[in-house]
């Protein structure tokens, strides 16, 4: 059972700088594989019974765990690691307690996760919280905690940078930027300038813990049950992901390709407003093409490179560059209206520099932009900024004082807790407007064509979440092996990525049993929200999406109506055996998936 | 000059008409792997197909340095810095042909992923083959652990003789990119590219055709640069505006 794990997991407490080598984690691999099931099972055992404690606490664990095929030399899921932790982010709207939030657990490629694996780590399991500025060391799997106060208040590219010159540039770093240090709730995690846990304000409980970042580099060949099969179906699956038209496009492209694909369809302008980019000619894809990307970047073992490096070849903001854009970097590009792409870039750029998640960040500055444009939020409120459309260096400048200045002035602390929390302080006006579910901005399509996974997400506002059942838990699948979203679907598919999963840890689970674990962990996270006091009323949206039908493009006139969304979302609760009122687990659903001790804590749900 | 041209003939041509974007990073990025070799170089055009030219730099070889290549046959994998992703599927493939498995500690071509103020550049570093062979030059003579292949021109490493010394480690550390390494056991000396008997796996699966089989060029000063070093230089190529 062993295969394809160390069986060696560090835990790591701050307060006490002391660091252990256990295998706490395998009585749970047979069980829940790898990954995020893995650690959304080890968290409900670390907070079953404190479920209120606060996110930027001690007792927060904070967990990294490459998947279980990370590492191996797959193609594609050969690169990526999962962060679980209880988020600081996201808010039900009656809290249960003190410190209301739903699990958190974020998915990021490059290469830290591989090296991680390499240096002989399962996870990583970091509590407690230091006093004083640290890193944590990882040398081909001896690690120690050092000091980090000289990289404190530095960029994540000058933390990246300055760690490469000290200690090698083998070394990987992945750490916070200012935002994170300073705890706004939407920091993230980066490593190689872009890749990043962004969603869910990882990187806040990261800074909570006085944690710079992890470096780490490693070289050992990661375990695996069958060799043999694995030689095969990679030659077949690299041939397969080079010829997969989708994939072309990504090589090339990279999700950017939706820009000008989805524009008009499914796309996000001015604040989730419109759906048609009146600014496609200057930042659309051709225009990336052929005038501002100038190479492409790859996560490990990956043959599609879909990371893009830009620069901005003209206007106020000429020479600046940045990783991307992604399809969901548009939320801080046609999302603001920007015309030009060095606005752009300067925004982009602020959000990898200081450790923002950039859908969040767009999210509230889009909120900030529409709350100027109707009057609810003054000039004079904040610092005689114009939170103009489409004016990056403004928007800049309040991004910098939502980090600087938000304990000094309330309406900075407000956006830094988050769209949905600063629109509940700014007035019933601003709460219509908010581009939020539980907090946490979804992603750049419209919540009218994607409600179902924007709504039921188990993390708030996500697409990654799934859009049906089924699709749910075949992305646990995904999620668990370590396997990348669009590669994934589009060469070896949910079937494809389960057989990884199993003839490198030399198992033979159906998809059917996947497909079982992938419920169960889904049941793990409501509960652990539901503790929290997450209702059916919080599978929901804004008024601005009941209010408003899409005005333009393909979808016009596609509206949201209550009643029908009410409907839908009984039916959801009733197809996952969960009372369809309340969506509350039921006693039956969790004795069918052997969750028997899960059913005492039923009766602690608030409602 | 020779060399360049030979190695300009290996670019997909049809790609780089089609991509625009690529059309700088492909053509002048190959011409900066061997242009970083020194300070004196000339600037010319090379006509890319029949109706697109592009500028390119030249370098022009030092002539002290110049030592008559033993081996005629393609032996030298140059690296376009410029176009290369960092996929790291060159490292794969040479440990899954030698190892029959990925394994990072004994592969002999090694991607840095180099983060220049967040200008991400991907440096693939492999034995460069090296007319003056520092490694070989410091290996006792008792040992004579390292021998030059006679028809491939790769540097190889005999097992049975080597005795660990690390002496060809440290050569190859100051005077060179420091490919070679001792594996984490410190019982073998690792990195030393064998050409895979003059088909290198890394060269085959390269998805963007960033390692080229050529023959030696004579860039000696070339390979003394560290990975850091020949970044700051690709990145300087890709990031500032003209």
């Amino acid at each position: 059972m062993s295969n394809g794990y160390w069986e060696n997991m560090v835990k790591i407490d701050m307060t006490t700088e002391s660091i252990e080598y256990t295998k706490d984690h395998m009585q749970y691999v047979e069980e829940y594989l790898g990954g995020r099931a893995l650690g959304i099972k080890m968290l409900w055992e670390a907070l079953k019974d404190k479920p209120d404690i606060d996110p930027l606490g001690p007792e927060n664990p904070l967990m990294l765990i490459p998947g279980v095929a990370t590492g191996v030399g797959f193609p594609t899921s050969a690169s990526r690691g999962e962060c679980v932790c209880k988020s600081p982010l996201t808010m039900p709207k009656t809290p249960a307690g003190e410190h209301s939030h739903t699990v958190a657990y974020s998915s990021c490629g490059g290469k830290f996760h591989a090296d991680l694996k390499f240096a002989g780590i399962d996870m990583l399991y970091i509590t407690g919280q230091a006093k004083s500025p640290k890193v944590i060391v990882i040398d081909n799997g001896a690690v120690s905690i050092v000091d980090g106060s000289k990289y404190w208040g530095m960029d994540t590219n000058q933390f990246e940078e300055t760690i490469q010159k000290e200690y090698g540039d083998e070394w990987k770093a992945l750490g916070i930027g200012p935002a994170g240090e300073k705890l706004v709730r939407y920091a993230c995690i980066l490593n190689e300038a872009g890749r990043a846990f962004g969603r869910v304000g990882v990187g806040a409980v990261m800074g909570s813990k006085m944690l710079k970042g992890i470096v780490c580099r490693g070289n050992k060949a990661v375990p695996m049950a069958n060799v043999d099969k694995f030689i095969e179906k990679r030659e077949e699956t690299l041939q397969t992901m080079l010829a997969a038209p989708v994939l072309k496009s990504r090589r090339r492209y990279g999700t950017g390709s939706l820009l000008s694909g989805q524009n008009g369809i499914n796309f996000t302008v001015k604040n989730w407003t419109n759906t048609v980019n009146p600014h496609d000619d200057t930042i659309g894809t051709p225009a990336l093409m052929d005038n501002y990307w100038v190479r492409h970047r790859s996560c490990w073992g990956c043959p599609v490179y879909c990371m893009k490096f830009g620069v901005a070849r003209s206007g106020e903001f000429k020479g600046e560059y940045t990783e991307g854009p992604e399809f969901e970097s548009g939320v801080l590009g046609s999302g603001l209206l920007m015309d030009n792409m060095g606005s752009w870039t300067h925004l982009m750029d602020l959000a990898e520099r200081q450790g923002f998640d950039q859908l969040n960040l767009g999210g509230v500055l889009g909120l900030a932009c529409e709350c100027y444009e109707k009057g609810i939020i003054k000039s004079s409120d904040v610092d005689g900024l114009k939170l103009e459309w489409g004016n990056a260096d403004q928007l800049h400048k309040f991004a910098m004082n939502i980090i600087n200045k938000k304990d000094e002035k309330e309406i900075y602390g407000w956006f830094a807790m988050g769209a949905g929390y600063a629109a509940s302080k700014l007035g019933p006006e601003a709460m219509k407007i908010a581009p939020h579910v539980k907090n946490h901005v979804y992603s750049v399509q419209m919540p009218h064509l994607m409600s179902n996974t924007f709504a039921f997400s188990t993390r708030g506002g996500c697409h990654l979440f799934g859009a049906s059942k089924a699709a749910q838990e075949a992305n646990i699948i995904r999620d668990l092996g370590g396997h990348c979203n669009a590669p994934a679907a589009y060469s070896y598919g949910a079937s494809g990525t389960a057989d990884i999963n199993s003839f490198i840890m030399g198992i033979s689970l159906t998809l059917d049993q996947y497909m079982y674990i992938g419920e169960k962990c889904i049941n793990i996270e409501k509960m652990f929200n539901c503790l929290n006091g997450f209702r059916a009323e919080d599978d929901d949206f804004v008024d601005k999406v009941y209010d408003l039908p899409i005005p333009d493009g393909k979808n016009a006139g596609k509206t949201m109506k209550r009643d029908e969304w009410a409907a839908n979302r009984e039916a959801y609760y009733t197809e996952c055996g969960w009372d369809p009122k309340t969506g509350k687990p039921t006693e039956g659903k969790l004795q069918e998936l052997g969750l028997n001790d899960m059913i005492p804590y039923l009766a602690k749900i608030p409602f | 000059m020779k060399n360049l041209d030979t190695m300009l003939k290996h670019v997909k041509y049809a790609e780089l008409s089609r991509r625009t974007f690529l059309k700088g990073a492909l053509a002048a990025g190959g011409a900066l792997a061997l242009a970083g070799c020194n300070n004196e170089s000339t600037v010319k055009t090379v006509t890319v197909t029949e109706t697109k030219t592009v500028t390119v730099t030249e370098p022009t070889v030092p002539t002290e340095d110049a030592i008559e290549p033993i081996i005629k046959v393609p032996s030298y994998i140059l690296a376009d810095y410029a176009s290369c992703v960092g996929c790291a599927i060159c490292s794969i493939e040479c440990s899954l042909k030698h190892y029959g498995i990925a394994d990072m500690e004994r592969t002999n071509i090694k991607v840095y992923g180099v983060n220049v103020n967040g200008g991400m550049v991907d440096i693939p570093i492999l034995c460069m083959k090296c007319n003056d062979t520092p490694c070989m030059a410091v290996c006792p003579p008792k040992v004579n652990a390292i021998s030059i292949h006679p028809t491939n021109g790769a540097i190889l490493i005999d097992h049975d003789k080597c005795t660990v010394c690390g002496l060809c480690v440290e050569a190859c550390a100051e005077q060179r990119t420091g490919c070679l390494s001792l594996s984490n056991d410190g019982n073998e000396v690792v990195g030393m590219c064998d050409l895979c008997d003059g088909n290198p796996a890394c060269v085959t699966y390269c998805p963007e055709n960033v390692l080229q089989l050529l023959a030696k060029v004579n860039p000696v000063i070339n390979h003394a640069r560290k990975p850091r070093s020949i970044a700051e230089d690709v990145y300087n190529f890709l990031y500032a505006v003209k």
